[in-house]
């Protein structure tokens, strides 16, 4: 695999949560799913990923159970809560108001 | 919600790391799979989908590492492990251990100790409601030798009267002496009458029944009691019955209203029974004013001192203007009641705690030294670290953490070493010390200790530190530990350390020779009397029994009689106050026929036996000592003392004029003798002459027998006892002392300072002279290749010694130079606590500053001697 685009740390932070949003999810599914989502242009490394589920977990934004995989075998699962879910929905309104200022500035300049 | 969330996790990873770890460990193997299986799923064969998969997870360890930097509390467990790390090389190099932690210890205890008497006895608040308004009144005449005086009752009410500052303002008569007998030995009880707003004033209510009424303080009705919950404990075993029942003091029946809390240590703590303050009417309407009331009272809330005083002036000026002949130039004083308590003592404790501060100074200097020196040897380690990573603040970080360890057992040490001395020390302290009992390792009195502690350990951990920040990867790696270049700024830090230490153990050193020099100018000083072979006792004999003046004296004449008898005798006499024995009896005195000055302010009072002045060794300078003769029916007849006789009338003979009691009506005296000079207060100050009466013709009931004989006065004090007993064995004898040893408690406290003092210098010359050995042989031992090879070059042995010496000296020179620089800086803070020598002695100067250049050189002189030995070939094979 290339070298995955850097994400900035909130936007990682954003995506996780997101990915989580709808359904409880283990890590690799996560990383998984937001390649897959991103059309293979956002590439989450382990390295980033796992420490950013801890210190999301610290921070209250989600919690973690041990769940039983689609394989049955015993994984990881990350779920919202729900100081989590309205933090999403304020970092995702403020991320959609910047990157349409952005985008704005791009087109016209 | 969300801090719930967040104290799960943050309880989670502080208790549960090692769960946490494997949990992680788990979920990173789940990945490593799923991935694995993802890569099959999409063609690989089994073993490249698994590295491939391996490939993409990184290293492992990494993760972990990133992981658990990320959980909450991060920070402070890593600070927890350096410190286990610290403290496992603490196991690895025990000297450096033992050395470290005793410096600590040393310092921490010194000002454990120290500081908690000084907030036990200066600054902890008084044990009462609102402490801070409780004030105590003075009488301030400068002009009639009352600088600082007790009060005249009728003072004391006008205060009270006109003055809008006070809530209430109370009396008490401090010194009452109560015989207390009936069941078990009778026993001489120091009681206070005090008026019945005391209480109210102090805001304290008895354990037991009830405090006094207003009513109790009318002759008549004032035979009630309250005792002190010592006394209730020892002589009534703690019966509860007792309130109501009447107990016999001074063989007067009292009774027992109440009994007071434990804590209740007013005024003193070794006062045991209160009475009611009866006011003698001639008091209050001033035709005699007495100066024996010490007053309290509690302010009105947001009154403050100042304006308490300047009430009280404006009050005094009018009381001056109406009352002339009583109340001109009488003034008064507020100071808060706690200071007041502290007042004598506290310079003497501020100095002792700047000490104690100063070998804190000097330990933390030390502790700097030796990590400094651990760390030169670390460099190499360092060097490593950082060449893998670690980030310049994290090794910083780590060096303070590390010294964790050495603080907290050093600490720990400290403190006990610290109650330990307390123990033994505040016993021998009680009697100059007010409010020992109080003392003790309290809350506040560690938590400064232990703040003191920490910045010790910041201080001492900030060479490494910087150490550390400043260390480069490249060039100690290369470099092996001897033939580092680095560090030349490191050793000029640990010399700057050295001469810091040395300079701050000089005024140690100093001020321990400035007590020495005036503790033995002190015990040089001629009290007037002579101590050895004398015995002396107090008794207070009971009005009650022996209702008349004669009748007191009768007694005291037959007590002398039956003292005589007893074998190996030689003298014997009374008298009311004994010298250096405790509160004076002082007063003012009118003479006749005066050159200069008619009226003495204040003199000493004595009432004396014929024979008090032989047994005591008072010199007759003139004229005759009292007889028998001098009885109630002779002529009234005094003795003055050499000071009177100059002062009053100069040039001529004091024998046959006359002096008196400074009021109306009272006597004329006629002298019939002159007698030396004695110290009365304490062997340092002397503040007034003497006049004496004999006993019968001015009878006192608070006596002092002092007896001589051909025996060991100490062995001899049961037999005398006895003596009083077979007189009246309902007697009580009290303060039973040798005069040797009352001239040493009147210099107890000096001796403590003293004692205290010079261990902290002994400290602090040692660690001074371990701090001059260090740098030297670490300045040795590094340049032993360059001495090898001066050797080579035809150096001689005594040529090295010397090179090495001048290093050490140089060092020591500069520190003591910076040492008396401030010392003399300090001299005049010295000044007011040292006796007949100056703050800034020269000698005294001299030798603490030759003493330690003796101690530096023995301590660079091992390590030169080392150099000397050096073998040529040895140094130069070495690298």
């Amino acid at each position: 695999m290339g070298k995955p685009t850097d994400l900035v740390q909130g936007t990682l932070d954003l995506l996780i949560l997101k990915m989580i949003a709808l359904e409880p999810m283990h890590g690799w599914a996560i990383a998984e799913r937001i390649r897959q989502v991103s059309k293979e242009v956002l590439l989450v490394q382990q390295g980033s990923l796992y420490p950013a589920l801890s210190r999301l977990e610290r921070q209250g934004w989600i919690s973690a159970e041990w769940g039983a995989s689609e394989s049955n075998r015993r994984a990881r699962y990350y779920r919202l809560t729900a100081p989590g879910r309205r933090h999403l929905q304020r970092e995702q309104a403020a991320w959609e108001r910047l990157s349409g200022a952005i985008r704005l500035v791009l087109r016209t300049a | 919600m969300r801090l719930l969330y967040r104290l799960r996790a943050l309880a989670r990873s502080w208790f549960r790391e090692r769960e946490l770890d494997a949990e992680l460990d788990a979920e990173l193997h789940f990945h490593l799979e799923r991935q694995t299986r993802a890569n099959s799923e999409a063609g690989m064969d089994p073993e490249a989908a698994r590295r491939a998969a391996t490939l993409e997870l990184g290293g492992l360890a990494q993760i972990r590492e990133l992981a658990s930097e990320a959980r909450p509390g991060a920070l402070a467990r890593q600070l927890a492990r350096d410190a286990a790390y610290g403290a496992r090389l603490l196991r690895k190099s025990k000297t450096f251990a033992i050395a470290s932690v005793l410096i600590v210890a040393l310092g921490a205890g010194a000002v454990t100790a120290v500081w908690s008497v000084v907030y036990g006895v200066v600054l902890q608040p008084l044990p009462y409601p609102e402490p801070e308004r409780l004030v105590s009144l003075w009488t301030r005449a400068p002009r009639l030798g009352m600088a600082r005086a007790l009060v005249a009752a009728a003072d004391a009410r006008d205060w009270r009267r006109e003055g809008r500052s006070f809530e209430e303002l109370g009396l008490v008569r401090p010194i009452a002496n109560f015989n207390l007998t009936g069941a078990g030995e009778p026993e001489r009880l120091l009681g206070a009458r005090v008026s019945a707003s005391v209480f109210r004033v102090l805001r304290i209510a008895p354990l037991l029944g009830r405090a006094f009424t207003t009513d109790e303080e009318d002759v008549g009705r004032d035979r009630v009691v309250l005792l002190s919950h010592a006394l209730w404990k020892r002589r009534f075993a703690g019966d509860a019955g007792i309130v109501g029942r009447a107990i016999q003091l001074s063989g007067v029946p009292h009774v027992v209203v109440g009994v007071m809390g434990a804590g209740f240590r007013f005024p003193r703590p070794e006062f045991e029974v209160w009475t009611p303050l009866s006011l003698n009417p001639d008091e209050l309407t001033r035709k005699e004013t007495p100066y024996s009331y010490a007053v309290t009272a509690r302010l009105k809330p947001g009154v403050t001192l100042r304006q308490a005083q300047a009430e009280l002036d404006e009050i005094a000026r009018r009381l001056s203007a109406r009352y002339p002949a009583s109340n001109r130039e009488v003034g008064v004083e507020v100071a808060s009641l706690l200071d007041d308590a502290a007042r004598p003592v506290r310079p003497a404790l501020y100095a002792l705690l700047a000490a104690a501060l100063c070998l804190l100074a000097i330990a933390c200097l030390n502790l700097a030294n030796l990590l400094a020196a651990r760390g030169q040897s670390r460099s190499r380690e360092l060097a490593v670290r950082l060449a893998l990573g670690a980030s310049r603040g994290r090794l910083a970080l780590q060096a303070i953490a590390e010294v964790a360890p050495i603080l907290a057992l050093g600490g720990a040490l400290g403190v006990a070493g610290a109650a330990l001395a307390l123990s033994v020390l505040l016993p021998a302290a009680r009697a100059g010390l007010p409010r020992a009992d109080e003392v003790s390792l309290s809350v506040p009195v560690l938590a400064l200790s232990l703040a003191l502690l920490a910045l010790t350990g910041v201080v001492a951990s900030l060479f490494p530190a910087v150490q550390a920040w400043r260390s480069s990867s490249r060039l100690e790696l290369g470099a092996t530990g001897r033939s580092a270049v680095g560090g030349s700024g490191q050793a000029r830090a640990r010399r700057l350390l050295v001469v810091a230490q040395i300079a701050l153990a000089i005024p140690l050193l100093a001020g321990t020779g400035l007590l020495v020099r005036s503790l033995s100018a002190l015990l040089d000083v001629d009290p007037g009397f002579r101590r050895d072979d004398v015995l002396s006792l107090h008794l207070a004999i009971p009005r009650s029994k022996y209702t008349d003046d004669p009748k007191v004296a009768a007694f005291c004449t037959r007590l002398l009689e039956r003292v005589a008898e007893l074998p190996g005798f030689e003298s014997a006499g009374m008298v009311n106050r004994l010298p250096l024995g405790g509160v004076p009896q002082i007063g003012a005195l009118e003479f006749e026929d005066a050159v200069n000055e008619a009226r003495l302010p204040s003199a000493d009072w004595r009432s004396v036996t014929p024979a008090y002045f032989e047994t005591l060794g008072i010199p007759l300078k003139a004229g005759r000592a009292f007889t028998a003769a001098d009885d109630e029916a002779a002529a009234p007849v005094g003795i003055v003392d050499e000071q009177v006789a100059a002062r009053i009338w100069p040039g001529q003979s004091a024998l046959d004029k006359r002096f008196r009691l400074p009021f109306p009506g009272m006597p004329w005296v006629r002298v019939v003798g002159v007698v030396g000079h004695v110290r009365g207060d304490g062997l340092d100050v002397d503040p007034r002459p003497q006049v004496y009466w004999p006993y019968r013709q001015r009878t006192q009931d608070r006596m002092v027998l002092v007896v001589r004989g051909r025996w060991d006065a100490r062995a001899a004090a049961a037999t005398v006892v006895r003596a009083v007993r077979d007189v009246d064995p309902e007697q009580p004898v009290y303060d039973v002392r040798t005069m040797e040893q009352v001239v040493a408690r009147s210099l107890a406290p000096r001796r403590l300072s003293l004692t205290l003092v010079s261990c902290f210098a002994g400290i602090a010359l040692v660690l001074a002279s371990v701090g001059v050995y260090g740098v030297v042989a670490f300045g040795v031992a590094q340049r032993l290749t360059e001495f090898g090879l001066r050797k080579a070059l035809g150096a001689e042995r005594q040529d090295l010694t010397r090179l090495v010496l001048r290093e050490g000296m140089g060092l020591a020179v500069v520190g003591t130079l910076a040492g008396l620089g401030l010392t003399a800086l300090l001299g005049g803070v010295l000044e007011g606590l040292v006796y007949g020598v100056s703050g800034r002695d020269l000698p005294t100067l001299a030798v603490a500053g030759l003493l330690l250049l003796a101690v530096a050189a023995l301590a660079s002189w091992l390590p030169a001697r080392r150099a000397a030995a050096v073998d040529p070939a040895v140094a130069l094979r070495a690298d």
